[in-house]
């Protein structure tokens, strides 16, 4: 299952009506979305789109009935047990962290209209602070760093200084190399909102 | 040696303000009262002004301050004592004699502290020669500060350093938990830095030494723009830090002379 659908199966089962309808369903062989609502005295349209929310997590199934009426969906349920198992590694970033990534040359953008915030102790950046748009819609946006971002970023190049790579500013910053994926994180997030330029190699 | 001026022309005449209201209050009251009231009024001016050199000595344990201050208050008594005016009537000659020569003396002492620049708030001088090998370059401004480098020295001293750039006047100490950040002040800011040196510390440029020798520097805007043109703000930085390092060495070896020597040797004015 993956994280989309966990979290929408999250959300039926947490409504307050969710227990009662999966009562009805194993009672029942198969109801319609009419019958469960005025079973438990629900509005129609609730229980027609929990009902669908359950079938496309493919937790029940359904048939289309003619009763000599407009066509309506019968539901019943197509499993006895729900598991919910949502690999959490799938959260890392999409390749290892190789060379190529650390090799990357940075430093920061010209006139990125940002605000660095150090922290108490002064050796570190703490925050950063980045204001997007004109005028009435300008926005402000705070990026809270931990320590490794905050004192990699506290090393980062000025604008009009030599670019580095995110391991040359790795070394000088003394982050260990487990924080490898966080770096990376806030670098990407940082050159996403122009606070940060990558050099441009020339392809031969 | 010639040195290419880069920072912008300082007009500011913060530091004549004292001596014109001086001169206003002392003038006012001869209109308004009389010649003897006017003249009383700047005695006491001076006295008074006395006291705020003297503790404005205390603060940089500058020496210039000192003199200032006994030529200040020496000067207010001259003017309360003096026969001549009859302020403040003394009969015996010896003490207005005595206060006269002392008068002189401190005079000379002064003049001679001023025109060696003893006297002379030398932020100007500390931005001037950061800049000397810095190319133009536009856009590089950034408010965040910039590792300087490393350099070793004791927490002693640090502390040592610290009294040498504040009692020369060339950076003034805030002490911290774990650094002292040094806070160049130019002429005429002084007095902002004496009253409000918390307030003044803001928005400044400063070199920030810790107690295990990190050294970092942060360039203000309010300095930045006060260059003629656009300076490589990168290398601006990494030069300013690296003056205050070569500084913490002469200061080291016991050559912190060579320090006075070479902001000297700029040959700024002494009133800016």
């Amino acid at each position: 299952m993956d994280f989309k659908e966990a979290a929408k199966l999250g959300s039926c089962l947490s409504k307050d009506y969710a227990e009662d309808l999966f009562r009805l369903l194993v009672t029942y062989k198969s109801i319609s979305s009419s019958e469960a609502a005025s079973r438990l005295d629900l509005h129609i349209k609730t229980v027609q789109d929990f009902l669908e929310d359950m079938h496309s997590l493919k937790i029940l199934d359904r048939e289309e009935v003619y009763e000599g009426k407009r066509p309506y969906f019968r539901y019943w349920l197509k499993t006895d047990h729900i598991t919910m198992s949502i690999d959490l590694t799938s959260f890392s970033h999409d390749e290892e962290v190789n060379d190529t990534r650390l090799k990357l040359k940075i430093r920061e953008k010209r006139n990125a209209g940002v605000k660095f915030t150090t922290s108490r102790s002064n050796d570190y950046i703490s925050n950063v602070t980045i204001w997007m748009g004109e005028g009435r819609n300008r926005t402000e946006r705070k990026i809270n760093l931990s320590i490794p971002q905050g004192k990699f970023l506290f090393h980062l190049p000025f604008p009009n200084a030599d670019y580095l790579s995110i391991k040359e500013i790795m070394r000088k910053a003394q982050v260990d190399n487990d924080n490898i994926p966080e770096i990376i994180d806030i670098v990407n997030v940082l050159v996403e909102l122009g606070v940060i330029e990558t050099l441009k190699l020339s392809v031969r | 040696m010639y040195f290419p001026r880069k920072l912008k022309q300082d007009i500011n005449i913060t530091g004549f303000i004292p001596a014109m209201i001086c001169l206003m209050i002392g003038a006012l009251v001869w209109i308004l009262i009389g010649e003897k009231e006017g003249l009383i009024s700047v005695s006491v001016f001076f006295v008074l002004y006395a006291m705020f050199s003297f503790w404005i000595y205390i603060r940089t344990v500058n020496i210039s301050y000192l003199a200032a201050s006994l030529w200040q208050l020496l000067f207010g008594f001259y003017l309360a004592t003096h026969p001549r005016y009859h302020l403040i009537p003394i009969n015996n000659s010896k003490i207005t004699a005595f206060i006269t020569v002392f008068l002189l003396a401190s005079t000379a002492w002064l003049f001679y502290l001023v025109f060696s620049k003893r006297a002379k708030w030398k932020g100007r001088e500390v931005f001037e020669l950061a800049s000397i090998s810095t190319e133009p370059s536009p856009d590089g401004f950034t408010e965040r500060p910039r590792p300087a480098g490393r350099t070793d020295y004791s927490k002693d001293e640090l502390t040592g350093f610290a009294k040498f750039l504040s009692s020369n006047l060339i950076a003034m100490p805030y002490f911290e938990e774990n650094r002292i950040v040094f806070v160049p002040v130019k002429m005429n800011d002084e007095f902002g830095y004496m009253f409000t040196p918390e307030k003044f510390r803001q928005n400044r440029s400063w070199i920030a030494f810790d107690f295990v020798g990190n050294v970092t520097v942060n360039i203000s805007k309010k300095d930045y723009i006060g260059y003629k043109e656009e300076l490589s703000f990168d290398q601006l930085c990494e030069n300013l830090g690296k003056l205050f390092i070569e500084f913490m060495k002469y200061y080291r070896k016991g050559e912190a002379d060579r320090i006075i020597y070479k902001l000297n040797e700029l040959g700024l004015g002494l009133t800016y």
